[in-house]
């Protein structure tokens, strides 16, 4: 069972240390996203990535409809990579969706956690009048998915290749495999629904672990607004703004990330 | 930022009929040439220094930092990428997008030019929304199958199982007539689960369906489709007739299948024959091939209709009595696949007024 998961999600350990790090890419890509910042906690943590069954290198053929229909497919995707290296004490690290992602995970087996840090999180993308802003309207949503539609058509094709190598650069073709973004059309599309049309608010209140919130400065999918509520309304949570603009501090500005994030698990947890 | 141009001529960059962007690692706008500025309606000044959010609608916005970014960040090239892009009033315009990072080791600029597709955007659109519905409508045909398989076969599961229980005699002997009976039961409810399995066949498959041919007694494969066909010819007072038995020869053919052809082209010509009439079945074998004539003596076919009766769904109209006309169409369509798969064929003959022949054609060794 264990290797099948190993397997299914494309698990890759990387590090020196004990305590176990778990990195989850978000909507759009894959585990490749954090290439940038997991270097810099190899000396003292057991890394974990992996990719969320449909993505990347995971096993397609293991993508059912009916579990990925909602979050807490992805979130058992999390428990399976965690139950089947046995991890205890994880520091959970999502990206955008995944930090929703990882509050559903982490709401149901809260022993194997220990903190949660998450990156440009939002729980609701949607607008809901008249107190929560979240940047979106439903149409916006459609035009999302009509682009990816568009954009799907002939992704294998178009996107596959261009990773394979880069002629200026092949040390880079070479280290970003090739499946990067190549997530599978059908699957892009549910994700895009299961993100953006979820509202998640209320499983933040009920988080049993610290965490912390990471707001990007000009984030066009997670405004201002939203971080301070996820850190607001989830208990024991900390806030911090980045200088960072944009949705992926990780890619746009590693450094300023790894700051924030080291800061704050080296600090003890006051539980 | 703007590249130096000689006095009085427009530097060729902003000439090109395309826009180009370059933006930085944040996603600000550090550079937008004169097509850019005016495709969007804004000048050069408003776009240069603000975030490149500023230039796309909201679901652009979206699949920027999902997509894009990471893409042109880690991958360093993207493609062919349909973004629309939204001018200072709020218009959107499709845009083909093509970009490049570039790496000047600690700053990190992407390149990017950008046409636009109003034209092949409405296509698109069209093949995108044909292919989303040809989708939703094959998996509601799947959905709509599935459970009309399962409603179809669970009775005749049932069926086959207690006729076979009975057979077995454990219950007290049986005489021959009810063993012959029950065999006839369990034959036909088998027959009909074959047939629905086809049905869900043909469906799934467009029509096509494996057969594996073998070498088989034309009398045994006669002898048991009569053997069910006979005991609705009887419910319904009409007699089978052969003029030859046992026939002679051997067919190379799907068992299955074969009896399938000929169930199905039976129960045609009682459905289809005048009342009482009789269904006459007829073989010839000439060494190469086997014919298998199934003679109706009923209403006749149009010649207009002829071929029609072959494709999927057609039925030919009720009769002026309005008997109802039972069955969804699909009969003659999946004998003929079958027929045609084994290197055989279907044809028909028919006379207004007299009636009808099918001809299976199989080959005969």
């Amino acid at each position: 069972m264990s290797t099948d998961v190993l397997a299914r999600n494309n698990v890759t350990i990387l590090g020196r240390g004990t305590q176990p790090m778990v990195f989850v890419h978000g909507f759009g890509c894959d585990q490749n996203m954090w290439r940038l910042v997991t270097r810099a906690f190899e000396d003292d943590y057991r890394i974990v990535l992996f990719d969320y069954v449909g993505h990347g290198r995971s096993d397609r053929g293991a993508y059912e409809p009916e579990r990925y229909a909602s979050l807490d497919g992805f979130a058992q995707d999390i428990l399976d990579v965690v139950d089947a290296l046995d991890l205890r004490n994880v520091i959970l690290v999502g990206h955008s969706v995944s930090s929703m992602v990882g509050v559903l995970a982490i709401n149901r087996a809260p022993e194997r956690f220990e903190r949660l840090v998450m990156v440009a999180p939002s729980p609701r993308y949607i607008n809901d009048p008249p107190d929560y802003h979240g940047g979106f309207e439903r149409s916006d949503i459609e035009g999302l998915l009509e682009m990816m539609d568009k954009n799907y058509i002939g992704w294998a094709g178009v996107l596959a290749p261009m990773v394979a190598g880069n002629p200026e650069r092949p040390d880079i073709g070479a280290e970003v495999n090739t499946s990067f973004c190549s997530t599978d059309p059908v699957v892009a599309r549910q994700f895009a629904r299961t993100t953006f049309l979820g509202d998640n608010r209320k499983d933040l209140v009920r988080l049993p672990v610290p965490s912390l919130v990471l707001q990007c400065s000009e984030d066009a999918i997670a405004p201002q607004g939203v971080g301070e509520f996820v850190a607001r309304v989830t208990p024991r949570s900390t806030f911090r703004q980045l200088r960072a603009n944009g949705h992926c501090p990780h890619l746009s500005h590693p450094e300023e990330t790894i700051a924030a994030i080291r800061e704050y698990v080296a600090a003890p947890t006051a539980s | 930022m703007t590249p130096p141009s000689v006095r009085g001529e427009e530097p060729t960059i902003d000439r090109l009929a395309c826009g180009v962007l370059t933006v930085d690692a944040s996603g600000i706008v550090t550079y937008a040439n004169a097509t850019m500025a005016s495709m969007v309606g804004q000048d050069r000044e408003e776009i240069v220094g603000r975030h490149i959010d500023g230039l796309l609608p909201a679901s652009s916005r979206i699949f920027f930092s999902t997509h894009l970014f990471p893409l042109l960040r880690v991958q360093r090239v993207a493609e062919e990428l349909y973004v629309p892009m939204r001018t200072a009033d709020g218009t959107e315009i499709p845009m083909l997008l093509n970009g490049r990072a570039r790496d000047d080791g600690a700053y990190f600029t992407f390149d990017v030019v950008v046409v636009p597709m109003r034209q092949r955007d409405a296509m698109e659109s069209e093949l995108v929304a044909a292919r989303n519905a040809a989708q939703e409508a094959a998996a509601a045909e799947d959905r709509f199958l599935s459970i009309v398989s399962h409603e179809l076969r669970s009775p005749l599961a049932s069926v086959v199982g207690y006729a076979e229980l009975l057979l077995r005699a454990r219950r007290g002997p049986l005489t021959d007539d009810q063993r012959v009976y029950l065999e006839r039961i369990r034959d036909a409810a088998r027959y009909q689960t074959t047939l629905i399995d086809d049905i869900l066949d043909f469906a799934a498959l467009g029509g096509s369906r494996d057969v594996a041919p073998t070498l088989i007694g034309l009398e045994d494969v006669l002898a048991r489709a009569e053997g069910i066909l006979a005991v609705r010819a009887d419910a319904e007072r009409r007699s089978l007739v052969r003029r030859l038995r046992p026939a002679p020869g051997v067919v190379r053919a799907d068992p299955r299948a074969v009896q399938q052809i000929l169930l199905n082209l039976g129960i045609n010509a009682l459905k289809y024959g005048a009342e009482q009439s009789p269904i006459e079945i007829g073989t010839e074998h000439d060494g190469e091939r086997v014919r298998i004539r199934v003679i109706d003596a009923g209403e006749g076919i149009a010649p207009d209709q002829l071929e029609r009766i072959f494709e999927p769904f057609v039925r030919i109209a009720p009769s002026a009595e309005g008997s109802a006309v039972k069955g969804i169409g699909l009969g003659l369509a999946i004998s003929r696949d079958l027929a045609r798969a084994m290197r055989g064929d279907i044809t028909v003959s028919s006379v207004i007024g007299q009636g009808s022949t099918f001809v299976l054609e199989l080959p005969g060794r």
